[in-house]
């Protein structure tokens, strides 16, 4: 009994000793939050061997430094490599610390991968097959090249990542800023067969400008929207939520802000093989600025001025949706979507040459309806 | 034999069902939905659901023929000893490798999102051995655990789901209905395996003091997994749209890995959905390995099932190793499943019904009480 008894507790030592032993611990301390990654295409005199075919710049904090610290709070590093992959492993041969991607908050496209299908096929299914990525970071087309982004000194941030991203979660307050994760660039590529429209930004000395798009069609950038653009595509595509618009009444610059900017689609008629489109929008909001010593609180003045603002949104996405059929010629403005969802059958017969059929055969028109409800808090 | 303690009551019954079919399918099945019928892949769910419900009448019509013995024994009356043994055995041998199947597919899961340096081994052995633990201690351990683990799972698991509303978009699930009947019959042998599970309901009932009462819970279970399969692919075609979620090999997965609470402070909330899971993988192969032992008991004769528990584990372990990729595994699962599960589901109870009808076997209902 003695011997089974002792046999019990050697197994049970055993047990804990063996099983209990975790292959995957790493302390907090050994980790580097990567924040940032940034991709461009290599350049010839970074090579250090031919193959190289991308520079991928990292950014993280340097913990001690955030708080009080008088050195930056955030240090980069850069490597240049064949993949993806590649680049990340090589981090693990330059630093002591062990690169941790979960938290990573953006990752922005140089213009040079954009313009270069085969180059972002590769990346973005290197980022999406790796597990520590979450697609939930924010993705941005970078004019020029993304390693630039780094070196800002944003001016009242201490770190460069959260400032950056911060300012994506603004678009919940302006439609000028395009909001699109990783995920979401994923999908869309996928749904318009390398159609997208990502936010553009632009690094300064001290700050950064989320401003305008990059339209991209079978994974190539072919254009910039602009600003203004961008919070037309923000209208047309669904996405607005808040935001202002300016108008001039009577020579004097009034201001709408929206709180809830809606879109809907309807087909109202196929004539001569031509579909007919129309996006009715309405925006739900109030006066922000008028002139003083003139009273805007007046209900005849405010339709008028909401009429005004009905012209302004129907011209500008007009203008929009001319720029996407004649310039672009890519449907990511959401009639594709429509079509497909809403009216599967019609769709099934034009898919095939869908891309022709947009740019010739359909005919959107836009139709605003504006309700100012407030005007702020005097007459 | 059973004992009086060994039996279950309805409600056990019910969830034993439950927590046996919901096991690792529920990671890839939107991919599989969405690739058949686009759009409409959940309506080869409710469809094999609904076919479900009337196999499910037909195991307890079986069942209640014979109160008080499960397939394993009633078989040898109505098929023979010899034919029954055999049929028994075929079913020891498919849970077999059922269980090995969830283990290894599990393993890869894990290994793939959480533990990425712990040696598959041990990961796979870990969770057997917890397994034969309660499966040595019979079929009330079995059912308690199960009813134990039910609540802790799903609460959880449809709080956090639910979280998820903002990055949905359910226009993404149009054109509705626009698939031809003809293919979503033709889609379903393809997702029969995502019910199997619902066939052990052959030995649990028999292991209810009235097996007439089983037909309220297990038709609630199958209504209950319409539902809960239904709302995973609705969910996910929802996040990521009918077309891209085709390309991703577990889109639960990453369909929790985009959900952040609000508040940065729970974001990323795969680990926690992860390590959830692992108690649905584990009563999946606690009600299967009960069921694999008390078969080969009942085939080499024996009382009890204790002892063929552990050896059970080597060979589970041993085939959970053979395939060398997840494809190859991926593969093996679909030459399988569908005709093992169809013929165990479908074939088994409808077939041994009609012989027992046929022969006029069997226990009237007023002389068994």
């Amino acid at each position: 009994m003695k011997a089974i008894n002792c046999l019990r507790a050697v197994a049970a030592m055993l047990c804990v000793m063996l099983l209990a032993g975790c292959w995957d611990k790493i302390e907090i301390e050994d980790r580097l939050f990567v924040l940032s990654i940034g991709i461009d295409g290599a350049e010839e005199a970074e090579h250090q061997i031919s193959e190289d075919k991308y520079t991928l710049s990292f950014v993280s904090p340097v913990v001690d430094q955030i708080k009080e610290g008088p050195g930056p709070a955030f240090r980069t590093y850069k490597t240049v490599n064949r993949s993806v992959i590649m680049s990340l492993s090589q981090l693990l041969e330059r630093f002591s610390k062990k690169q941790f991607f979960g938290h990573t908050r953006n990752i922005f496209f140089g213009e040079d991968i954009m313009k270069d299908e085969k180059l972002l096929k590769e990346i973005l299914d290197g980022i999406s097959r790796y597990h520590e990525f979450h697609n939930s970071m924010y993705a941005y087309i970078v004019p020029g090249r993304a390693e630039e982004v780094f070196k800002v000194k944003p001016m009242y941030d201490k770190l460069l990542a959260p400032y950056i991203a911060g300012i994506i979660e603004n678009s919940d307050y302006t439609s000028k800023v395009i909001k699109l994760t990783l995920s979401d660039m994923i999908i869309m590529l996928e749904n318009q067969k390398g159609g997208l429209v990502i936010p553009k930004l632009v690094p300064e000395k001290e700050e950064v400008k989320i401003n305008g798009a990059g339209v991209l069609k079978d994974y190539k950038l072919i254009g910039y929207l602009d600003d203004q653009e961008a919070a037309v595509y923000n209208w047309l595509t669904n996405k607005a939520k808040g935001g202002t618009i300016e108008v001039v009444y009577n020579d004097i610059s009034t201001v709408f802000r929206h709180y809830t900017f809606n879109r809907k689609i309807e087909m109202p008629k196929m004539e001569g093989g031509k579909i007919y489109l129309n996006y009715n929008i309405e925006a739900e909001g109030s006066i922000e600025e008028y002139m003083m010593g003139k009273e805007i609180l007046d209900n005849v003045l405010l339709n008028k001025i909401s009429r005004e603002v009905e012209k302004k949104i129907e011209d500008e996405s007009e203008e929009l949706i001319k720029k996407f059929r004649q310039e672009f010629k890519v449907d990511l403005i959401g009639a594709k979507d429509y079509l497909s969802k809403y009216q599967p059958k019609l769709y099934k017969t034009i898919e095939n040459d869908y891309e022709k059929f947009f740019t010739d055969n359909i005919v959107i028109k836009v139709t605003a309806k504006v309700n100012i409800r407030r005007v702020g808090l005097i007459k | 034999m059973i004992r009086n303690n060994d039996t279950i009551s309805p409600y056990q019954l019910a969830i034993i069902i439950i927590m046996t079919v919901i096991s690792i399918e529920v990671f890839s099945l939107a991919a599989e939905a969405a690739d058949n019928l686009g759009a409409d892949g959940w309506l080869t769910i409710v469809v094999l659901g609904i076919i479900d419900i009337f196999s499910v009448l037909i195991i307890v019509r079986l069942n209640s023929i014979f109160p008080g013995k499960t397939i394993a024994e009633y078989s040898q009356i109505i098929i023979g000893t010899i034919p029954g043994k055999i049929l028994t055995s075929f079913f020891a041998v498919y849970l077999i490798i059922v269980i090995a199947y969830v283990t290894r597919v599990f393993t890869e899961v894990i290994k793939m999102f959480l533990l990425f340096r712990t040696p598959t081994e041990v990961i796979m052995l870990s969770l057997i051995l917890v397994c034969t633990y309660i499966v040595r201690g019979g079929i009330e351990c079995v059912a308690r655990i199960n009813e134990l683990l039910f609540p802790m799972l799903f609460i959880p698991f449809l709080i956090i789901i639910l979280f998820g509303f903002p990055i949905m978009d359910f226009s993404n699930l149009r054109p509705v209905l626009q698939t031809p009947a003809g293919k979503v019959l033709t889609s379903i042998p393809g997702m029969i395996y995502s019910f199997g599970g619902i066939e052990l309901a052959l030995y649990y009932i028999g292991f209810m003091k009235e097996p007439k009462r089983a037909y309220k819970p297990l038709i609630l279970s199958v209504l209950f997994l319409i539902f809960f399969f239904t709302m995973i692919i609705v969910f996910c075609i929802a996040a990521f749209g009918a077309k891209t979620i085709t390309k991703i090999i577990w889109p639960l997965v990453a369909y929790i890995r985009l959900i952040s609470l609000p508040g940065v402070f729970l974001e990323r909330l795969d680990g926690v959905i992860l390590s959830l899971w692992v108690l649905t993988v584990f009563t999946t192969i606690v009600s299967m390995l009960f069921i694999a032992s008390y078969s080969i008991s009942k085939v080499a004769g024996t009382n009890e099932h204790k002892q063929f528990v552990l050896p059970l584990v080597i060979i589970i372990y041993y085939l959970a190793l053979q395939p060398v990729s997840i494809a190859e595994l991926y593969e093996w699962g679909s030459i399988i499943f569908p005709y093992a599960v169809a013929a165990f589901i479908y074939a088994v109870p409808v077939v041994l019904l009609l012989i027992a009808k046929l022969r006029k076997l069997g226990v009237k209902q007023n002389e068994s009480n």
